[in-house]
């Protein structure tokens, strides 16, 4: 069931396209990750399908509802890039305040979302005493106090090292199943994408390319085997015989290989003259390298 | 709407330099007060007891003004930081209408205002009361009180407007000195009125300042005034009223000066709309 659906998004700055005539469905239920550099389009993207900016023009509609209906807001929960809470409030008096300005908040509810995410024992801490990590979970609990049925996260782990993000990570997916909550995320972090039902690829404010990540890879990634070889002019040979298309970086040499059986059939088949080798599968890197003409692990 | 002034008082209060700050201008004059002049003025007034209370009561009552001035646009500072950090874009996806989410802040300003300058009153009586015998006048709380809730709504109101035009701390932090340092000017605590020329008394007049400082005084001054010219012809009395800005040209009385004061009040009102009905669809963009 289609729960979020943006038509035409387009948002112009003094003069400026910052995003360009995109189109966003999502399905109930489903992680998508919106992937692209700093400066993309990506947050500009998701303050229109929030309500939080009005696009020059465009439509959004979640649950079939737009955002100009205050109803709207009950639909979604955010979580903001740089936190939004009060450093110098305590957890529990950061998410009451804000779960006492919405009407009929379900208490029982709350108290569920704090314990059953792990927040009782910071519930009493100061916001600003708190690790990233730690600070990030409660940015996303404040989310859930209403219980909406579309997450939007800005860079959810911007900012935080990679065991911590990994650990985002976890706590996202499994909100997702718990809660039954739709998902979308901005990210820079390749490895984040991996993890989504489908990504986006913005760049210049256009999305490029929508599909999940084993088709993306498909089609715009290639399998990599590298190989270097005992006797070069022997190697070279049975490449050409063979017509393998190769290129010759560092002293291995670069072969397009299609799939894991046709790398272990070469493999096999030039044994006797293989030095060393290695085989990659094609990345949302190479994905994004392809679509872009940049690897967005130049821009971190 | 409560919850969010709750949250912006707790916020103020637990933040011990925006209470030093708010309170940095008055301590200063206050300083510079007992420091500097205090001495050269009581010999003008003839140091005895009557118009060594004159004068205490008189910079209270300065005081009084710059202390609601500074606390409330200390207050508002949190409204500019929530703008600038998505935390009013954050508020705004709740049921709290805007209209309501404002005046949580201006609330909660009036709030910290009030309690700032009931503060210094309180720490200043005490003050003077030990180092000059004077009596703690604890008959006119009752006055004082809902005239510094009211002077709150005037400087409030007043630095709505500022907050609402700037999305910067920074800019608001230099456009915040500059009007507390004119406001020591402006509350013409250190010369009469009728000193000035008159284009510099016209400027002057055209703001609150010295209307809310001769609310305080009037009201802080009253009896020892009255104590000090007993059976003195009124117009020596006007006199010295004229002298020491209890009189702001023709608003003499207390009732002309609220007057007034309310005017001021209705124009900063009507402006911060005028600017939040606009500002509305820019602010979170």
């Amino acid at each position: 069931m289609r729960i979020l659906e943006a038509k035409n998004l387009t948002k112009i700055i003094a003069g400026k396209t910052i995003v360009n005539n995109i189109n966003i469905e999502i399905n109930s239920g489903r992680l998508v990750a919106l992937l692209g550099v700093n400066g993309a389009g990506k947050s500009t993207t998701i303050k229109m399908l929030t309500g939080i900016n009005s696009p020059t023009s465009g439509d959004v509609e979640i649950d079939g509802i737009k955002p100009i209906n205050k109803s709207f807001s009950h639909k979604i929960g955010v979580v903001f890039q740089n936190s939004i809470l009060d450093a110098d409030l305590t957890v529990k008096n950061n998410l009451w305040t804000r779960a006492k300005m919405y009407k009929n908040i379900d208490k029982n509810y709350v108290n569920s979302l704090i314990e059953e995410l792990g927040l009782q024992g910071i519930l009493n801490q100061k916001y600003k005493t708190l690790s990233g990590g730690q600070r990030r979970k409660v940015d996303i609990v404040r989310a859930l106090v209403h219980k909406p049925k579309v997450l939007f996260l800005d860079e959810p782990s911007t900012g935080l090292d990679i065991q911590t993000r990994s650990k985002i990570w976890q706590f996202i997916n499994n909100l997702k199943i718990k809660y039954q909550l739709t998902i979308l995320l901005t990210t820079h972090y390749l490895e984040e994408t991996e993890q989504s039902d489908y990504v986006y690829v913005i760049s210049n404010g256009k999305i490029l390319a929508a599909d999940n990540v084993s088709n993306l890879k498909a089609k715009y990634a290639e399998n990599t085997l590298k190989v270097r070889f005992k006797d070069n002019s022997k190697g070279i040979q049975f490449l050409n015989e063979n017509a393998i298309a190769y290129r010759l970086v560092h002293n291995k040499y670069l072969l397009s290989i299609p799939d894991d059986v046709s790398a272990i059939r070469i493999i096999s088949a030039m044994q006797s003259n293989v030095f060393d080798f290695e085989y990659q599968h094609g990345t949302m890197n190479d994905v994004f390298l392809n679509l872009t003409g940049s690897r967005l692990d130049e821009n971190d | 709407m409560i919850n969010l002034t709750k949250r912006n008082l707790i916020l103020y209060f637990s933040n011990k330099s925006n209470v030093f700050f708010s309170l940095l201008a008055s301590l200063i004059s206050f300083g510079l007060f007992i420091l500097f002049i205090k001495n050269n003025l009581q010999a003008q007034w003839h140091a005895t007891s009557i118009y060594k209370g004159l004068l205490d009561n008189w910079i209270i009552g300065e005081t009084l003004n710059t202390t609601a001035i500074s606390a409330s646009l200390t207050a508002l500072t949190r409204y500019v930081y929530d703008k600038s950090n998505n935390v009013i874009a954050d508020i705004s996806l709740t049921d709290l209408y805007f209209k309501h989410l404002q005046a949580s802040y201006l609330l909660s300003a009036m709030i910290i205002s009030t309690i700032m300058q009931l503060f210094t009153f309180l720490f200043m009586s005490t003050y003077f009361s030990l180092a000059d015998k004077i009596n703690f006048q604890w008959n006119l709380i009752p006055t004082i009180l809902p005239t510094m809730l009211f002077v709150s709504l005037v400087w409030t109101s007043f630095g709505f407007i500022i907050a609402s035009l700037i999305n910067n701390q920074d800019a608001l932090s230099g456009c915040y000195s500059i009007i507390n340092t004119l406001a020591g000017f402006f509350a013409l605590v250190y010369f009469p009125l009728m000193t000035l020329p008159k284009f510099g008394q016209l400027i002057i007049k055209l703001t609150p300042t010295p209307y809310v400082s001769a609310i305080y005084r009037n009201i802080l001054m009253h009896d020892t005034v009255n104590q000090a010219f007993k059976n003195t012809p009124l117009k020596i009395v006007n006199n010295f009223k004229d002298q020491i800005n209890i009189n702001i040209g023709n608003f003499k009385t207390l009732s002309s000066q609220f007057l007034i004061l309310i005017g001021f009040i209705l124009l900063f009102i009507f402006i911060a709309l005028i600017i939040s009905l606009r500002q509305r669809k820019n602010l979170i963009d």
